[in-house]
């Protein structure tokens, strides 16, 4: 169900000036203060009265999409699932401070973090009733969702959203996705170790057509990728031993049947391991179970991207895609590994990295 | 009752306090000894992305300890690394030479003492590539991984007869690395980059499809690489820091920090003065 940002809730005001009214009402007690108390009653009444209409002309106004609001200043709302996740936070910085240059002093940014509510829904309700944006930046799952039901006329722009496939196709959405696309990431692997030549990739049916695009790919890069499809979590240690004696790295993509769990992704690692098959991820997480490599996403320019696509939408430019990938990347390297596998390293990518671990070793 | 132990354990917080501070002065005096044979290289440079300090932190440390009670500490922005440069006079400075060059106008009471060196050069230059051999600067998004002032700065080297209204049409997409630059306009997510040369060829022996899809619109001139700078009174311990700079290529954990910065080891900055007396850079 879609509702509309129409429904305002104006019951607050009555209801405040009814109990202001009747607390008034209580206090005349007769006697010779009767006539001063309702006198001062009276002029609190009429002032209350003011305010009442000042706020309904004011609450009004803002139903009109915001066409009194501060005349050239545009409004932005930003949306934090939760700020105090530093992925989050970072993404909100680097946004407000792209978008700012842009803009300066003819931009108006409001923002709101929905960490600890739990009705997400009814507080951006409430906030779109009561003022027109331009675009609305929504940073994480939680904070796409509760907009998404919402259903506003505004553009909305989103990122660090993992189901963010979803939203290609939606009309008034754009983002940037979650993951660096395979193309890139694939650059990557051959920039860091030039001799690799063929990659195993275990994938589910629902990964089909990442892999015949990586595929397309790697062609391209000199590079061979070997896919098994996995059916089933209980057949995935299975096909990965068979996969791992025909490759020169195995390369994890997100993939819910094959890493079904942290204990299926250290059974692949292990045996990953006894083969002495360097693994590459898109993910540092990976990192700590014995990954060789990990490409990811740069939080900071993912925020950045979605200031440049805010930007050119308030600018009344068509944007071409709907949902961008991450231009930056961030790119973990484990030496402990390159070291124990004796790995070709391309010493020159090394001013590429944003984190070693096992160096100093 | 109550109040009687508290009185208790507030005396004896106070006694414990107080030992703690006395034990604290004392072991602070060999430190206060040790701070004069230690030194801290402070590094900070538009050209490399923050997020990248901390890995630079550990690889440098990690050679620096070997060498002595030298360590090296990246700065997030340029203030702050400016305020140390005025106000640490016992410290070393990695320092780019934009950045370098700017300071001579205001207050710079260093003098350089090393350079970086990449493949034999102490010198890049910077390239603007499009995807499309028409694409005009005002109303581009240009990927880049230096900074805004310093990719402004090279745009204008690119474009020297450009007015700086113009250059300051286009839009920067900051990204951590030079190959993310040039992917993102392989990708479309940017208009143009701008990268180093050996950027353009890492891409061009990469991904020699994506290469060839990309026009260069112009190119900046030699650029000077990164400096080490230290205050005019030449101390030995900075002099010994220097010298454990001056020498990282000769170790395993020193070129693998070089390697981590971008570069292959450093040069000794010719000090011999040009033709009009002022020393060489």
């Amino acid at each position: 169900m879609n509702l509309r940002p129409n429904n305002i809730r104006t019951g607050r005001y009555h209801s405040d000036d009814d109990n202001y009214r009747s607390s008034i009402d209580k206090s005349n007690t007769g006697g010779n203060r009767h006539a001063v108390i309702e006198l001062l009653s009276r002029i609190l009444l009429l002032s209350m009265a003011l305010l009442l209409v000042s706020c309904t002309q004011n609450l009004g106004s803002n139903l009109n999409k915001g066409k009194n609001e501060s005349p050239g200043i545009k409004k932005i709302l930003v949306i934090n699932t939760n700020r105090s996740l530093e992925r989050y936070s970072v993404s909100q910085a680097s946004f407000i401070e792209t978008i700012n240059l842009a803009w300066e002093s003819t931009l108006s940014i409001n923002t709101v973090d929905l960490h600890h509510d739990n009705a997400p829904i009814d507080t951006l309700q409430d906030m779109l009733n009561q003022h027109h944006y331009d675009a609305i930046y929504c940073i994480g799952a939680k904070a796409l969702g509760a907009i998404d039901y919402i259903d506003p006329e505004t553009p909305v722009i989103f990122s660090s959203v993992l189901n963010w496939r979803r939203f290609i196709n939606q009309p008034n959405y754009y983002g940037v996705a979650s993951e660096v696309p395979p193309e890139a990431q694939l650059t990557w692997f051959k920039h860091f170790f030039p001799a690799i030549k063929k990659v195993g990739v275990l994938y589910s049916a629902n990964n089909r057509k990442l892999l015949k695009d990586a595929s397309q790919a790697a062609n391209k890069l000199s590079i061979q990728i070997i896919g098994e499809e996995v059916s089933s979590e209980a057949n995935t240690l299975e096909q990965a031993n068979a996969l791992l004696q025909k490759v020169d790295v195995l390369w994890l993509v997100s993939d819910s049947t094959v890493l079904s769990s942290a204990e299926s992704a250290q059974q692949l690692f292990d045996a990953a391991n006894e083969h002495k098959t360097p693994v590459f991820s898109y993910n540092p997480v990976f990192i700590e179970m014995g990954a060789v490599l990990s490409i990811a996403a740069d939080v900071p320019t993912t925020g950045r991207q979605a200031a440049l696509i805010t930007n050119s939408l308030l600018n009344a430019r068509n944007e071409q895609t709907s949902v961008q990938y991450p231009a930056g990347s961030s790119i973990s390297l484990n030496m402990k590994k390159v070291l124990a596998y004796d790995l070709e390293l391309n010493s020159n990518a090394l001013d590429s990295v944003n984190d070693i671990v096992g160096e100093g070793e | 009752m109550f109040s009687t132990i508290r009185l208790k354990i507030s005396r004896l917080r106070y006694k414990a306090a107080a030992c703690a501070l006395l034990a604290l002065l004392l072991a602070a005096l060999p430190s206060v000894g040790l701070s004069q044979d230690s030194l801290t290289i402070y590094f900070y440079n538009p050209e490399i992305n923050t997020t990248r300090n901390v890995v630079l932190k550990t690889a440098f440390d990690q050679y620096l300890q070997e060498q002595g009670i030298f360590q090296f500490q990246p700065v997030d922005n340029r203030q702050t690394f400016e305020a140390l440069i005025v106000n640490d006079l016992n410290a070393v400075f990695m320092i780019s030479n934009w950045h370098y060059e700017q300071l001579q106008d205001g207050l710079n009471p260093t003098s350089a003492a090393l350079r970086g060196v990449k493949n034999g050069s102490n010198t890049y230059r910077k390239f603007l590539v499009a995807r499309k051999a028409d694409a005009t600067i005002e109303a581009m998004t240009i990927a880049t991984s230096g900074s805004r002032p310093l990719s402004r700065s090279i745009l204008s080297d690119i474009y020297p007869n450009q007015t700086p209204q113009t250059l300051a049409k286009p839009n920067f997409l900051i990204v951590p690395k030079d190959i993310d630059a040039l992917m993102a306009v392989g990708f479309g997510l940017a208009d143009a980059a701008l990268a180093t040369e050996l950027s353009l060829e890492t891409l061009s022996t990469l991904y020699t499809n994506q290469y060839q899809q990309l026009h260069i619109l112009g190119e900046s001139r030699p650029l000077k690489r990164l400096l080490v700078v230290y205050h005019k009174e030449l101390t030995p311990l900075k002099a010994k820091a220097i010298n454990t700079l001056g020498n990282m290529s000769e170790s395993r954990k020193g070129k693998q920090a070089l390697n981590i910065l971008g570069l292959n080891g450093w040069q000794q900055v010719d000090k011999k003065p040009n033709k009009d007396g002022r020393p060489k850079q």
